[in-house]
């Protein structure tokens, strides 16, 4: 795997460099499936967000400009509005009411939090009850590794705005997996 | 450091933006109140457990549907496109086509037109009904049919290829 940073990949794509963008593609399929699924709740649907971002890097790596921020930040945002686009179609709501495999997760008679092996919690089914823009900051902060700023970026809003929002989220979590008293009001 | 400020520097501590200064002194605080060190420790704990969540592993078929969508993209960006928003790109394109040589005509006419009417409104009216009302109409309805064929004829047509065309 080439050790050139994200940016310089991106350089080299926009040269018309192709193994450029299959390294850029290999780094964040996983991450973009990773969370579009957090976003949109249907693995389908996920594949089809992360598909289209990655296609959009591909025609348009061109307008990547580094000065304004990380390639992640700017891979990040387009896949942001991806998934906003999606949600706003109201599709995922017809996939999820047809029976897909998220269902079950969803299902009142499954437990709500299951114990996971290395945690002894399910922090992934407390997160999915977050509220989305608590939930969003915090898998784009704690899980992908962005910075504030990039979070920022990619959300659109105030770099304090992303720690509030981070902040009530783990804050949320805390109180979901019983490890505290509720943090309500803090600001 | 009160409570209140305390859990401002916590929330800096979760952004991963606390200084070492804040973090010492907010760690002074905590010795002294048991609330804030116990909601610290629970917040860092659970902010550990979150990272260590790791992304779900795509599914088999991901690089050949990726594959096969990469190269209706490269025949034609437009086709990557949700059908839906193929039709808003193509009527948008056509506004765009429409908008630097017509409009200024358009406007151009419409400024005569008026100025004509304003200086001598007679001779507009003296004017036959097809030479007075179809010179805009037809003008506009002409540019619209034109913009309108051009957008759908071309395959390739985005807004950065109808930009580039336009500036060359």
């Amino acid at each position: 795997m080439s050790e050139l940073a994200d940016e310089q990949l991106a350089s080299n794509a926009a040269k018309g460099d192709q193994n450029a963008f299959a390294e850029l593609y290999e780094r964040y399929k996983a991450s973009a499936v990773g969370f579009a699924h957090s976003f949109l709740r249907c693995r389908s649907l996920a594949e089809d967000a992360a598909q289209d971002a990655l296609i959009s890097v591909y025609l348009n790596v061109r307008q990547f400009n580094a000065e304004k921020g990380s390639f992640k930040s700017w891979f990040f945002a387009i896949l942001y509005h991806r998934c906003r686009r999606e949600t706003r179609r109201g599709l995922w709501h017809w996939r999820r009411s047809g029976g897909t495999e998220e269902m079950a997760e969803m299902n009142e008679n499954t437990p709500r939090y299951r114990l996971d092996i290395d945690t002894g919690i399910d922090i992934r089914a407390a997160l999915e009850q977050l509220p989305g823009k608590h939930r969003t900051a915090v898998i784009l902060t704690r899980i992908h590794g962005l910075s504030v700023r990039e979070s920022a970026r990619v959300l659109g809003i105030s770099e304090n705005n992303v720690k509030q929002r981070v902040f009530r989220g783990i804050a949320d979590l805390r109180n979901m997996l019983g490890k505290g008293t509720s943090t309500r009001g803090a600001k | 450091m009160n409570c209140k400020d305390a859990r401002k520097v916590m929330q800096d501590m979760l952004a991963r933006t606390a200084t070492a200064e804040q973090a010492a002194i907010l760690k002074g605080h905590m010795m002294e109140c048991t609330r804030c060190g116990h909601l610290c420790d629970g917040l860092t704990e659970t902010a550990e457990l979150v990272s260590r969540l790791r992304n779900p592993k795509v599914s088999a078929e991901f690089d050949e549907a990726f594959a096969v969508r990469l190269r209706a993209a490269q025949r034609s960006p437009l086709e990557a496109e949700p059908r839906r928003l193929q039709v808003l790109i193509r009527a948008a394109a056509a506004v765009k086509h429409l908008a630097w040589p017509w409009i200024f005509v358009l406007g151009a006419s419409v400024i005569i037109f008026v100025e004509l009417q304003a200086q001598s409104p007679q001779k507009i009216e003296s004017l036959p009904p097809l030479s007075k009302i179809n010179m805009l109409a037809m003008l506009a309805i002409m540019t619209i049919v034109t913009a309108i064929t051009r957008s759908m004829l071309e395959s390739d047509l985005s807004f950065t290829s109808v930009f580039r065309r336009l500036m060359k």
